[in-house]
């Protein structure tokens, strides 16, 4: 069900007697307001709304869908102890923001594990994360999928969770999208803001993988 | 309470709004359908190229000049991509590499110009070097704009010496801007970064090239995505 607000002079009726020009334009604006109005019922109903939501999954921009919400990960290479839990981050809030999302740590790194998060150590790469779908199944979803999280260029807890809530969420299919974790490069280059979070509308699309 | 004359008004309104929804969307139709009809008169090897690469992400500080990230580089070279070769693989068996063999035709960097470079390469689906290698043809020019790859002894890998002839150095691009793609019909693909621009040549992003071409935004200043 669409409601529409009408504006406030159309929900109210007005106490005073208007004058007669007064009468005629409000008569127009309420004219003008009513076909607004319907317009954007009537458009909003039948136009497709073609890339109207940044926050969807998939896509060239999004990562590969995953197979389920099971997320089992494990850890490639030493994290140093001071940065472990920030690079974890972004699975636990993947688990804490959505609904059917829920992480489980194991110990090896299998062919059936969802999630390999891998420490890189390199100075000379200009990337603060990557990540990679390994393995799709038949239907185009991802089975297994790989994030790096490069250490020299990671100086902040706060850059460590950003980029960790950005590639884990690649992880759950989720595109490139402004004002959360998940903004192209992985922070807004505008405004040099590091996002911890999901927006609400990727959550909605994390609960339904789709 | 509303009177018929309102209804009467709001009927006319609600026509005036379906004509219009109407002619809006019978508009936005015809225009993906010229769209479609479009992309299946382009559809060629890039095409394919730009959609293996799908599943492939990594968040950076963009560069803002050819410039810039020749500095940041090792080695910057043009050419093709001649063969796709089996790469290195992560010590938990679980992903592997492959290698572009690339047939330098300009190096615009170093002082001794190699023949041939090897640029390792992750790609989404773990594909095998014969099915990547047909998105290559010899005519295809590609840039690089190369670091050396990471060797054993900073990441965890089986076999350090695989994915090029021995002695000779592995390479990765620096980062998603590090890899260009020269398309037909004056298009200029950055597979990594999923993005195509159309009317660019592959020499304007190369340098001595002080600054992109207008079409190909820079990261903050104008794109503020």
């Amino acid at each position: 069900m669409v409601s529409v607000e009408l504006p406030e002079e159309l929900s109210k009726r007005s106490i005073r007697r208007p004058r007669k020009g007064m009468l005629r334009q409000s008569a127009a604006r309420r004219r003008i307001a009513v076909v607004l109005a319907l317009m954007a019922l009537v458009t909003g109903a039948v136009m497709p709304s073609a890339g109207a939501d940044p926050y969807n999954i998939g896509g060239s921009e999004g990562g590969r869908v995953p197979d389920n919400w099971d997320h089992t990960f494990c850890i490639s290479g030493t994290f140093p102890s001071s940065v472990f839990w920030h690079a974890v981050y972004g699975m636990a809030n993947m688990d804490d923001q959505s609904g059917p999302f829920y992480d489980t740590h194991v110990g090896n790194c299998t062919s059936t594990t969802d999630v390999i998060i891998t420490y890189a150590n390199d100075s000379s790469w200009s990337a603060y994360g990557q990540y990679v779908c390994d393995d799709f199944n038949s239907a185009g979803e991802c089975e297994q999928a790989r994030i790096w999280l490069n250490d020299p260029r990671l100086t902040y807890d706060y850059q460590w969770k950003s980029i960790s809530c950005h590639e884990t969420g690649h992880t759950g299919g989720l595109t490139h999208s402004p004002n959360s974790c998940m903004t192209k490069y992985g922070y807004d280059v505008t405004t040099a803001y590091w996002f911890l979070l999901y927006h609400q509308d990727h959550v909605n699309h994390l609960n339904c993988r789709c | 309470m509303p009177t018929s004359s309102y209804f009467r008004r709001a009927a006319i309104g609600l026509g005036v709004a379906l004509a219009t929804a109407g002619g809006l969307s019978s508009c936005q139709q015809g225009d993906s359908a010229d769209q479609s009809k479009e992309v299946v008169a382009e559809s060629d090897t890039t095409e394919d190229l730009k959609q293996m690469f799908e599943g492939l992400h990594a968040s950076y500080d963009p560069a803002p000049s050819p410039d810039a990230l020749a500095e940041q580089s090792d080695l910057v070279v043009s050419g093709s991509v001649v063969d796709v070769i089996p790469g290195r693989t992560y010590d938990d068996g679980l992903s592997r590499t492959v290698t572009f063999v690339v047939q330098v035709g300009d190096e615009l960097t170093a002082a001794d110009q190699p023949e041939q470079a090897y640029v390792e390469m992750w790609i989404p689906g773990s594909l095998p070097p014969e099915e990547v290698q047909r998105y290559f043809p010899p005519d295809l020019p590609v840039s690089f704009f190369l670091i050396e790859a990471p060797t054993a002894e900073e990441i965890s890998v089986d076999d350090e010496r695989a994915g090029r002839p021995e002695g000779a150095p592995l390479y990765m691009p620096v980062s998603p801007q590090g890899f260009w793609v020269g398309a037909p019909q004056g298009r200029l693909l950055m597979p990594l970064d999923h993005q195509e621009f159309p009317d660019v040549d592959i020499s304007e992003v190369l340098p001595p090239a002080s600054e992109y071409p207008p079409s190909v935004l820079v990261p903050g200043e104008g794109d503020g995505k």
